[in-house]
This record gives structure tokens, sequence and C-alpha cells, in this order.
């Protein structure tokens, strides 16, 4: 075993109990604490997973820490507005919050399964064509939390129909019959 | 019936919203583990008019994992892309609704 190795463990293990000491701040009962302990998390964990990436290879661990390290303190100063009393928090806004921040997550997930295919794998572009599905129905989602339904409900209908299109057109057109 | 027309319709949008969101978070989580191999197969529908196969077939493609290439009107034959391999019954739950609604 070389030295950087080692290090990397030995930091591997320090995050990891940083982690578990952030989460016991954070369930302390007032917000404040809530949010120092969040945010120490967020940073911990997306340490660890590129941590993760450069000991065993697993490719689409940095784009996850990506999101955490830009979505980690955004969510906190926004959380942090609220405390100070700058926003309206009514039951609403969650739930349109949670919404909006469900569709991100969905649409994250189907920009890194878009890519992590490779492109000698069978039939890849009917994969590629269902993984686009969860992108729009994260974006249907989001148009209907945005108060925008009538574009929700025709995008709802009219994207079948693209995806049933280009599916057609690459099963007579590209794709080779025995 | 009318009346049961209306009721099955109603039915077949609570099947197809828990179907998509079933299928939304199963095609979520097969994107981070990399459980993917796609699969064409084909489908026989009991359904015999073409505006009831046709929505039979825009749900199919709604449902995040499924997506039909093909329909064949008279013999009643979808072919269908799914993400991994699946039986007949899994692709098309909201048939039965669709039958009711429509024929």
């Amino acid at each position: 075993m070389d030295i950087l190795l080692i290090s990397e463990y030995i930091l591997m293990a320090s995050l990891a109990i940083f982690a578990i000491a952030s989460i016991r701040i954070a369930t302390r009962k007032t917000i404040g604490m809530g949010l120092v302990g969040v945010s120490g998390l967020s940073i911990a964990v997306a340490t660890l997973l590129v941590l993760i990436q450069e000991v065993y290879g697993i490719a689409f661990c940095r784009d996850i820490a990506l999101a955490l390290v830009i979505l980690g303190p955004v969510g906190t100063i926004a959380f942090a507005k609220v405390l100070r009393g700058d926003l309206m928090l009514d039951a609403l806004t969650i739930v349109r919050s949670i919404f909006l921040i469900l569709a991100s997550v969905l649409i994250l997930l189907s920009a890194i399964g878009i890519l992590r295919f490779k492109d000698d794998m069978d039939k890849v572009v009917y994969a590629r064509i269902h993984i686009l599905g969860v992108a729009d129905m994260g974006c249907i989602l989001a148009l209907f939390a945005l108060y925008n339904p009538l574009l929700g409900a025709a995008y709802l209908i009219l994207s079948p129909f693209a995806a049933h299109a280009i599916a057609n057109a690459f099963y007579y057109g590209e794709e080779n019959h025995d | 019936m009318f009346i049961t027309r209306i009721f099955y319709g109603i039915a077949y949008f609570v099947v197809l919203i828990y179907e998509i969101i079933k299928a939304e978070l199963d095609v979520a989580l097969r994107t981070i583990n990399g459980d993917v191999k796609p699969e064409i197969m084909e489908i026989e529908t009991v359904l015999v008019r073409p505006i009831s196969q046709t929505i039979l077939a825009n749900s199919i493609t709604l449902t995040p994992g499924t997506l039909s290439i093909d329909l064949d009107s008279e013999k009643r034959i979808l072919k269908v892309a799914t993400i991994v391999k699946r039986d007949k019954d899994a692709v098309i739950p909201f048939e039965p609704y669709i039958k009711g609604m429509l024929e």
C-alpha cells in the first residue's frame, strides 16, 4: 500500500465521523442547529463521494457531488432567509417547493443516466428514450408547480407522440433486422 | 351504460397516474444502479376500436420504462420496447379500464 491510499482512507474515516457528528447536531430542536448540521453533512458527503470515485472508480459519483456542492449552500441560504423572516412560508409554498425540488432531483438523475451508458450497448437508443421520459415527467411536474397547467397538460399529451416517433423511425430506419 | 363509462374514465386516470409514479421511481432507480437491458416484445391486445388502441399505445409511451414502437390495428398487435424484460400484464395494467371506458 502506498502513502496516498492510506491517507485517503484516513480522510474517509474522519469524514464519516464528521458526518455522524453533523447528524447529531442537526437533530437538536432549533432550526439554526439544523442548518449548521445539514450544511456540514452536505459538504462531508460531497467530499466523501469524490473520494469514493477516486478509490473505487465509480464514475458518476462526481456528478452527484457537484450537485450537492451547488445545491447544499443554495438550500442553506434559502432556509436561513426563512429563519430571518424575509420569506412568507405557508403550506402551499412548502408543497410547491417540494414539487420543484423533486422535479430537479428527477432531472439531475436523468442527466446522469443519459450519459452513463456506453454507445456500443445493445439497443441503447431505447434506454435513452426511457430515461428521457423521466426528465419529461420532472418538467411536467415543475410546470404544474409553477402554475402553468396548460403547458404541462399540452406536453403531457404531446410527449408520447414524440417518443413514439423517435422509436418508430429508429426501428424501421436504422436498426438492422435479420 | 354512460355512467359506468365515466366511472371507468376516472379510474383510468387514477391508475395511469399511479403507474407513472411507480415507473418513474423504478426508472430513476435503474439509472443509478445501471440495471438497464432494453428489450422489444410484442403484445396482443383485446381492444378493437382504433381510438382505444391509440390511447393504449399513448399510455404505454407515457409511462417511463415502456415505449410503443408500432401498432398493427387489424391484427391487434403492439410492438413495445421495455427497459428490462417484463411480462405482458406488467406493461398494460390499464387495458381493462380503457376497455370499459370506450368499448
